[in-house]
């Protein structure tokens, strides 16, 4: 009977390992081969279209329907991304599993880069009529914020959106402030009177946050000191340049003051009057802090700058970016950019964009094109945002997640919770960036 | 001591279950038991098969691989893939993190889903019994997402449990912010989700001891904790060892509560659990080859758990 027993499980063993086996071993022959078969049993396929979810997916319904109803041959078939911790997450997994619809939104430009190294997205650049259509949004200024590193273009920015700080007015002026801070030593200042009222912070700046909310808290201090560079790229994150330097000496000393704190739930700039600014607000923030606290009086303003540099007027910040990438082999492509070409060649898409998220569109001309002259006209705070959209961009270094978690073990969380100093975390924190760098 | 002499003798009466089965069963009648047994537990083992064993198995050519989900490319490193996650931080965390949990955990659920099987013993009314022991269940069959979402309100630091005992200690609470304490309302939340099941393994086997036992005892004057301790423990001890096997295995298997309350096993990843980590490398880092070398050690350690349990808990088992 036990003899019978392990020769079952040693048969289950072998089984189970063959089709194993398989996988480990096909994968490890190429790609060209595997990469081929899907493109000849996919020419069939309809045009599938996966939109991001909520008020997106409303909003692009809409443009869809529309273009059905024109192409009632070869209509577009859609759906939200299904549910998952991240869109990334989703797509990923579609990909692998041979799910993938042949458009996806959603898609971050560092995520889509990290796509394109692996050969799975269209170069929507060598389409026919793509310089056409970015002249026609007035986009071509946008173009090299979301170049590959092969130079090339796999995705087209849907939403565009700017990073800034969001004060609280009530509290700026009970501290003695007309306009928000704009120097480190300003800010601490403020910050100084505002711990002053008691069971308040100055600053909601979360050091647990996931990866992306930290890069944007770097990127856009970075951004605003020192204009249009980049801190992260392929060669490392800039670790040791003076303003790199002075602003995680700010963070640590807004943590240690007590300015800001790591009890996240406790302060939370749009739930609670007890803090005197948000840290990373896109723009559908000020529409979220009115809907919980409706007597909010606010203001925006880019991230105050190291003493040295002095000014923060005309700064550049960081773009939330995600948009649409063609996958390759869907048999769809000539199909999928049709509709792509037709979705973004017409503004009122855009406006519709506008109206159902907060979210603004990659153009240049935000406000001067009388078609979104109205929406700016009746809705507070966006015309800030737009300001800002030609002087933004994202990062696109494509280990940007594993990079900015790295960072936020190696620094901001060790800084955050006092374990480390300022120099030993920026030490740390370039270490590990170099070993991510180097796999 | 007269106690103790009545247990014997009563254990001499009625023996073990298997002395029962044994002497009572033909050899027809115990092979017809024996089929409808395996028929029973048949479903379960299959599902174990299929969905634990085929995929460990499946992960371990897997794991001596450097591969990306959507890549196609794949490089043989043999053991590097474990032995570069025991060298990780992320590795001494949990190992950390599993055994303040443990310490939490296990006493904290154990003690209450016991409290709670005797409780349900002790309810004559049918009618009210069986709405006890549904309602205990229903939060085994809640979604971790669902019910960490009405814990964060519950531990929230403006919620009315977090200012009561901010009041008492005196100093501001951050449950899911405090390193020290953040495994605390993650314990917690599980004993909620856990306890009912758990009670009612223990119920099952609770009930099955005859009446006998107690009431021998209690003419010998044996009080409630005495009769607990030298009859109902014992008697349920094969069950016990299960509940002690789930309570101790339950870490391995965390991961809604981390990914919804502290973004992913934080703060400095002290509510990191292997789940997360899995998650963490074939999700976000693509790394399938990774991933498949945690899970397998993951696999592994509980593996070698369960048999020291049942080495030294479950000697009669």
């Amino acid at each position: 009977m036990k003899r019978k027993f392990y020769l079952c499980f040693i048969m289950l063993i072998i089984f189970a390992l063959i089709p194993a086996s398989v996988f480990a071993g096909g994968q490890a022959e190429g790609t060209s081969e595997t990469a081929e078969k899907p493109q000849e049993s996919a020419v069939e396929k309809p045009l599938t279209y996966w939109t991001a979810g909520g008020d997106f997916y409303k909003a692009e319904k809409i443009a869809i329907d529309s273009f059905n109803k024109k192409n009632p041959d070869s209509p577009v078939i859609y759906n939200p991304i299904p549910a998952g911790s991240s869109s990334e997450m989703i797509i990923q997994t579609a990909i692998a599993t041979s799910t993938a619809p042949t458009i996806t939104a959603n898609l971050e430009v560092f995520f889509a880069n990290f796509l394109a190294e692996n050969d799975v997205l269209v170069a929507l650049d060598t389409l026919p009529g793509f310089n056409e259509l970015v002249k026609s949004r007035s986009s071509e200024g946008f173009m090299d914020s979301i170049r590959s590193a092969d130079g090339h273009i796999y995705v087209l920015p849907q939403m565009w959106t700017p990073a800034l700080l969001l004060y609280d007015n009530v509290m700026l002026k009970k501290a003695g402030f007309d306009k928000p801070p704009v120097t480190y030593s300003e800010f601490n200042e403020f910050a100084s009177k505002v711990i002053e009222m008691g069971d308040c912070i100055a600053i909601d700046f979360d050091p647990i946050a996931a990866w992306w909310k930290l890069g944007y808290y770097w990127h856009t201090f970075y951004m605003s000191a020192k204009g249009n560079v980049q801190e992260l790229s392929k060669d490392g994150l800039d670790t040791k340049s003076d303003v790199s330097v002075a602003f995680v000496e700010f963070v640590a000393n807004a943590f240690k003051k007590g300015y800001a704190s790591t009890d996240r739930d406790r302060y939370k700039f749009n739930q609670h009057s007890n803090v005197g600014c948000m840290a990373c607000a896109g723009s559908g923030a000020p529409k979220g802090v009115m809907a919980m606290r409706p007597d909010a009086e606010l203001t925006l303003a880019p991230p105050p700058v190291p003493d040295f540099i002095g000014t923060n007027e005309g700064s550049w910040v960081d773009a939330s970016v995600k948009g649409l990438a063609i996958i390759k082999n869907s048999g769809n492509v000539e199909k999928a950019w049709e509709y792509i070409k037709w979705r973004f060649s017409n503004p009122e898409f855009d406006l519709e964009l506008m109206n159902k998220t907060s979210l603004l569109p990659m153009r240049s001309d935000l406000m001067e094109n009388p078609v979104f002259k109205d929406y700016f006209e009746t809705h507070a705070y966006m015309d800030v945002f737009a300001d800002f959209v030609p002087r933004s961009h994202s990062v696109l270094c494509p280990d940007k997640y594993d990079i900015y978690n790295a960072v936020k073990k190696a620094l901001w969380e060790p800084i955050a919770y006092q374990k480390k100093d300022v120099n030993t975390a920026l030490r740390d924190a370039e270490i590990a960036v170099q070993a991510v760098l180097a796999k | 001591m007269v106690f103790e002499n009545t247990i014997n003798s009563l254990k001499e009466k009625y023996g073990g279950y298997r002395k029962n089965v044994a002497a009572t069963g033909s050899g027809k009648g115990l092979k017809k038991m024996t089929l409808i047994a395996w028929i029973i537990i048949m479903p379960y083992i299959l599902w174990n098969i299929v969905f634990w064993l085929y995929p460990n198995i499946v992960s371990i050519p897997i794991a001596l691989f450097e591969t990306s989900l959507i890549s196609a490319k794949a490089v043989f490193v043999g053991l590097d893939n474990f032995l570069d996650f025991f060298k990780r931080e992320e590795f001494r965390m949990i190992m950390y993190n599993m055994i303040r949990f443990g310490i939490i955990y296990i006493p904290l659920s154990l003690v209450i889903s016991m409290m709670l099987a005797l409780m349900l013993n002790s309810v004559k009314n049918v009618a009210l019994k069986s709405f006890l022991v549904i309602s205990y269940f229903l939060p085994n069959l809640t979604a971790g997402v669902a019910y960490s979402v009405i814990f964060q309100k519950i531990f929230d630091p403006h919620s009315f449990l977090t200012k009561a005992i901010s009041t008492i200690t005196g100093t501001n609470i951050g449950w899911f912010s405090d390193t020290n304490i953040v495994l605390i309302p993650m314990a917690i939340m599980i004993v909620w989700k856990s306890s009912g099941y758990y009670a009612l393994l223990l119920l099952a086997n609770i009930s099955s001891i005859p009446d006998s036992y107690h009431e021998a005892a209690l003419i010998d004057g044996a009080g409630s904790f005495t009769r607990f301790w030298k009859i109902t423990l014992p008697m349920i001890n094969p069950t016990f060892v299960i509940v002690v096997i789930f309570a101790v295995t339950t870490f391995f298997g965390m991961f809604a509560e981390p990914l919804m309350l502290t973004e992913g096993g934080g703060p400095m990843l002290a509510s990191y659990t292997f789940k997360m980590e899995i998650f963490h490398q074939i999700y976000d880092r693509m790394a399938v080859g990774y991933g498949a070398a945690v899970s397998l050690v993951a696999g592994i350690m509980s593996y070698v758990l369960v048999l020291l349990i049942k080495k030294f808990v479950g000697k009669e088992v």
